[in-house]
């Protein structure tokens, strides 16, 4: 394993985003990938986390649920690396302006370049 | 030049004033002709932004309303126009604020209250026969010889803010000499002091004298009062001496009256005793004279006897006779009071008829008025009805929106994410292809001349380095997710098509399967985390019907299957056909519908959804398409148990 690299924990319900997503970043990133909240939970305890990503819209326990758990268990991970993914119509736009103040929004489906940008930005040049 | 326009001026006024000796000209063009000078001679501070000189005149006079508008309308002051405002009284200043204000002879009065309102505004106050001299401006005044003159109280121009020309003077004016007036008025003031000191002095005097006359008043009113006191002591003593002979005189007056008594009494005895005695000779009298009368009296009576038998035959025949009559008059009575009884009643039915018809015309009157109310009704009736039956359709073709609504936010999810797993695959797969590149170009650089152990040696390198392996077995797998994604998405577009397909005019055949699951797929994003589908399909026939009305119902239903469901559970489709009809049953383990709900569930407007969520004709419309269609809808529920909604539908239509 390439220590230098940061590690990214990302959550989503849908197996072939998590797939895709680490077929995408995985050469400048260590990908830890779950589908739920749980498995994410699970994972953080084991592993060191840079960056932790979900998705808003999951069973059980929404993406911002799972931040806030997080938040609590992890209070030394600061907000800006804690980002919420999901499509943005009216529910989530509405909850972007009650609850992202607090975490990063990005909008489904990516961009590329855009996830990229977001991801170099959170986790910064330490 | 502005030297010429004074002598012109000056001229003009000379001319008036000349005019006005020899008594061609009136005391007002003259008030005019000052006023307008005074105009020209002053010098305002704010005078050049001025576009005109504003004159207000407090004046009721006609005369010289017409004099100040005349000017003003021919005249102009240092080439400025002069505009005149009339004004019979004057309460407050309005703005812009004007720059001469005129009062006249009678509004005299009002000179301090129009002090106090220009403050130190600089505006000129001209006045007409003002004694205040103090606080004057410019006052106009007629003299002795019926001369009009003016003068010019310098201080309070000044104090304004205005310079006055001196020259104005010659125009008929004199400067009030304010120190004079200062100590004149000071000397009244001091004259007065004195007056008031003597005045006050004799006052005092006045005062003592009074309080010694008062204190005099006083000892004499108490003498009065002890005077008056005896007085009343000696009147009451009097009043007592007075009771007293009052008493004694009353009692003589009666011993006085006892003693006539007696004597009349004496006197009646004597004459009552007289008077028997005379009784008794007449009683002696008359009862001789009543002897000779009874004899006379029984001969009279013997021959009365036989008269009276005789009249008592004719009598006895009259009785007869009488009493005949007094039968015909009973009888004749009876008639009569049948007849007045018969009157009567007629008289009765006659007015009890009016009465009735009164009462008739009155209850015609009642029911027509009525009858109009109901016409009025009527028509507001169908008015309402009309707007109603808008109103309805609105609300049908909004519910229609808000069903629109529900699937656009669902196809949008539902489409986002297999569109995102077409756009993150591509990107992968170009990243890999990026890595691949490398070891192909090697690969394409090969030549014969290539040192085979350097070649591998490169090779063996980058498959390090671009991670080969990883590569081989990520590359399908990538390939696999955008074919899914692509999949999925042309299934959506599918459903929707098959969903919203428009309606021709004639029924078309339909796989009825075809239109369950796009509903299904449509709302998947409602219940794909909460809730599981189970279909048991049976082999149906193509029903003829309108596709996407029916499509309409199954979205409503299986959507309110979805909302009944609050936290995990399961929706069941059970479908099955004899020869002529087919039945779509769907189930849900949700909370299910209270009794005195499930009556009213198919009714417009029925809903237990909260404002903005629906507006309750989801299932109003669901019924009315299933009718259109010949067939049945039924609803079964048990609260906290789950709701089952049964549709029949006639595989042919009749029509």
């Amino acid at each position: 394993m390439d220590t230098n690299k940061k590690t990214i924990l990302y959550i989503d319900d849908e197996e072939i985003n998590l797939r895709l997503f680490k077929a995408t970043f995985r050469r400048e990133y260590e990908i830890l990938t779950a589908d739920t909240a749980q498995e994410g939970m699970e994972l953080l305890s084991g592993h060191k986390v840079d960056l932790v990503i979900t998705d808003q819209r999951m069973p059980e326990v929404t993406g911002v649920e799972f931040l806030k758990m997080v938040q609590e268990e992890y209070p030394d991970i600061p907000p800006g690396r804690l980002i919420i993914s999901g499509y943005s119509d009216p529910d989530d736009i509405e909850l972007a302006f009650k609850e992202y103040q607090l975490f990063r929004f990005i909008a489904k489906p990516w961009k590329e370049d855009e996830l990229s940008e977001i991801i170099k930005q959170a986790i910064g040049n330490e | 030049m502005r030297n010429r326009n004074k002598h012109i001026a000056l001229f003009i006024l000379l001319i008036v004033l000349v005019m006005a000796s020899f008594g061609q000209v009136n005391r007002t063009k003259m008030v005019g002709a000052y006023v307008y000078n005074f105009s020209r001679y002053t010098t305002w501070p704010n005078e050049p932004k001025l576009d005109s000189f504003r004159i207000v005149l407090v004046s009721s006079d006609k005369g010289l309303v017409e004099e100040f508008n005349a000017f003003s309308k021919n005249l102009k002051a240092k080439g400025k126009a002069i505009s005149i405002n009339v004004r019979p009284t004057i309460s407050m200043l309005k703005k812009p604020h004007p720059n001469l204000i005129f009062i006249d002879n009678l509004n005299s009065g009002l000179l301090p209250q129009v002090l106090k309102l220009i403050g130190d505004e600089p505006i000129l106050v001209v006045t007409e026969n003002s004694a205040d001299k103090q606080h004057v401006m410019i006052n106009l005044y007629d003299s002795p010889k019926q001369e009009l003159l003016f003068e010019v109280n310098k201080a309070n121009t000044l104090n304004q803010n205005l310079k006055i020309d001196p020259e104005i003077l010659l125009l008929g004016g004199t400067e009030i000499d304010v120190a004079g007036l200062f100590r004149t008025s000071q000397k009244e003031m001091e004259q007065l002091q004195i007056r008031f000191r003597v005045m006050n002095d004799s006052l005092d005097e006045l005062n003592g004298t009074i309080t010694k006359s008062l204190l005099q008043i006083e000892k004499q009113q108490a003498e009065m009062k002890r005077q008056e006191n005896q007085l009343t002591e000696q009147g009451q003593e009097l009043v007592t001496g007075k009771m007293e002979i009052e008493k004694q005189k009353s009692q003589v007056a009666s011993q006085y009256y006892e003693l006539i008594r007696q004597k009349e009494q004496m006197n009646e005895q004597s004459e009552a005793i007289k008077k028997q005695l005379i009784n008794l000779t007449e009683q002696q009298k008359f009862i001789d004279h009543q002897q000779i009368e009874i004899k006379n009296s029984k001969a009279i009576l013997d021959s009365l006897v036989s008269e009276i038998s005789s009249k008592n035959l004719v009598l006895n025949e009259q009785t007869l006779i009488i009493d005949r009559q007094k039968q015909i008059l009973i009888l004749a009575v009876i008639a009569g009071i049948l007849a007045l009884i018969v009157l009567i009643s007629i008289v009765n039915g006659y007015r009890s008829k009016i009465k009735k018809n009164r009462l008739l015309t009155k209850q015609k009157d009642e029911i027509e008025v009525i009858n109009k109310k109901l016409v009025s009704t009527n028509k507001s009736l169908y008015q309402t009805l009309g707007q109603l039956k808008e109103t309805q359709s609105q609300l049908v073709s909004s519910e229609k929106m808000a069903s629109l609504g529900v699937l656009t936010a669902g196809i949008a999810h539902e489409i986002n994410n297999p569109v995102n797993f077409v756009f993150t695959g591509v990107n992968s797969l170009r990243n890999d292809y990026n890595d691949l590149e490398i070891l192909l170009k090697e690969i394409q650089g090969i030549s014969t001349d290539t040192d085979a152990n350097v070649l591998k040696n490169n090779i063996v390198e980058l498959r390090k380095k671009i991670e080969l392996d990883e590569i081989i077995e990520i590359i399908p797998q990538t390939i696999d997710d955008i074919h899914i994604g692509a999949e999925r998405a042309a299934d959506i577009i599918r459903g929707l098509r098959n969903f919203s397909r428009i309606d021709k005019d004639s029924k078309q055949l339909t796989d009825i399967h075809e239109g369950i699951d796009s509903s299904l797929l449509l709302l998947r994003n409602k219940f794909k985390n909460h809730i599981r589908i189970d279909k048991h399909y049976s082999q149906l026939p193509k029903i003829e019907c309108f596709p996407g009305k029916l499509n309409q119902v199954f979205m409503n239903i299986i959507s309110n299957s979805i909302d009944a469901i609050e936290k995990e559970g399961v929706i069941t489709i059970t479908t099955q056909a004899d020869d002529e009809r087919i039945t779509i049953k769907i189930e849900d383990n949700g909370k299910g519908i209270s009794p005195e709900n499930l009556t009213k569930i198919f009714d417009p407007f029925f809903t237990t959804k909260s404002v903005g969520k629906g507006v309750g004709l989801g299932l109003s419309i669901t019924f009315g398409i299933v009718q259109e269609h010949g067939g049945t809808i039924d609803v079964k529920s048990v609260e906290n148990d789950g709701t089952i909604f049964t549709i029949s539908l006639p595989c042919k239509q009749n029509n």
